[in-house]
């Protein structure tokens, strides 16, 4: 629960400064959600549910600061639902990490 | 072998889905999001301001090289201005002549609105500003200026305290222009990520690099005369009827501070 509440925060910061104090000096295409969010799904295991939750947050993060109606309101938290759905599976299936223990 | 993904997981994602169709289909996004920048915008200006010091200050050390050769070209510049500034004056007293034989209004004064800048959209090339239906009495498809007479954008989706201005390099955006002190008339469209272009330009007519391009009443879309841009590419081909010339906008989104919505501009 603490971590959760630590990454809204976190999000809720990133935005912020991305849409106000970045826009200044990064290029205007980065998100950089978009990649802490494949970052927290790629070295979570895929065992655990908290990088669904987090992307969910993350993706409604960008919906609140996208000013449009288009596509519709919700679409970055759908997105970012499936992309995080779509890490663990790929994970879980195709991916077996190394245990460094077994290893030493 | 263990499924991924338990029934409770799939009501959880069906659930999220259906409250998101319904916030969209009742229309509670354009509250959501209002109430949303209203405790939020406070800080956005002055992260805004901030990042707009600190690139001003860092600016001047890293370009401190190429000052000498950007203050030779702007000496340049101006030297060309003040001579079409002379030959303009004789234009304009000629034109306030004429309009007076033919009784028309001098008068081009807009009612304009100031807004200051919120925020960036974090996906397409929009800006968030501080006024809205509620305390600008702003409404879709008004043209946006800045203080010098650049056109930035078009007011898109309005909001009670805010509104979205949709900047004229959005995908979205197309309208009108011509070049300044040439017949010469095409189609701006936005390319995204702050690219503009200008097309059908029809093959015949000479362009040049540095040429400068102004909106035209043509469309109805923005008032003719504002600044738009500066031509930093032309393409041509053989086989296509038109030509292409890639636009350098005027504004700079990250110098941007206030801007001025033109309210009655009938379109």
């Amino acid at each position: 629960m603490k971590k959760i509440f630590f990454f809204t925060f976190l999000f809720f910061l990133l935005v912020y400064i991305q849409t106000s104090f970045l826009v200044h000096f990064l290029p205007l295409s980065i998100n950089l959600i978009l990649i802490l969010i494949i970052f927290l799904n790629l070295f979570q295991s895929p065992e655990l549910k908290s990088g669904i939750i987090l992307s969910l947050l993350g993706g409604l993060f960008l919906d609140f600061f996208s000013f449009a109606k288009e596509p519709f309101f919700g679409f970055f938290t759908l997105i970012f639902l499936f992309l995080s759905l779509f890490i663990k599976v790929f994970l879980k299936r195709y991916v077996q990490v190394p245990n460094l223990k077994e290893l030493q | 072998m263990k499924k991924i993904f338990s029934w409770r997981h799939l009501i959880a994602i069906t659930l999220l889905t259906g409250t998101l169709i319904a916030v969209n289909l009742f229309g509670f996004s354009n509250n959501i999001k209002n109430f949303f920048y209203s405790f939020s915008s406070p800080a956005s200006k002055f992260f805004w301001s901030a990042g707009d010091e600190i690139s001003d200050f860092l600016a001047g050390f890293l370009k401190a090289k190429g000052l000498k050769e950007e203050a030779e070209r702007i000496s340049l510049e101006n030297q060309n201005f003040f001579s079409q500034i002379v030959k303009l004056s004789d234009a304009r007293k000629e034109n306030e002549e004429l309009r007076k034989a033919l009784g028309l209004n001098l008068d081009e004064g807009y009612e304009l609105e100031l807004a200051n800048i919120v925020g960036k959209d974090v996906s397409r090339d929009s800006i968030l500003i501080d006024k809205g239906r509620g305390n600008g009495f702003l409404s879709r498809g008004m043209p946006v200026i800045n203080s010098e007479k650049v056109v930035v954008g078009r007011i898109g989706e309005v909001f009670n305290s805010f509104s979205e201005v949709v900047l004229i390099t959005n995908k979205d955006s197309s309208f009108d222009s011509k070049m300044f002190d040439k017949e010469v008339y095409g189609l701006i469209k936005g390319k995204g990520s702050l690219n503009l272009a200008m097309e059908m330009i029809p093959k015949e007519k000479d362009i040049l690099i540095g040429d400068l391009v102004i909106t035209s009443n043509l469309g109805g879309v923005f008032p003719g005369g504002f600044l738009v841009g500066r031509v930093s590419e032309v393409t041509k081909s053989d086989v296509a009827t038109f030509q292409t010339a890639e636009i350098e906008p005027y504004f700079k989104v990250n110098e941007l501070k206030t801007l001025f919505v033109i309210k009655d501009y009938m379109r």
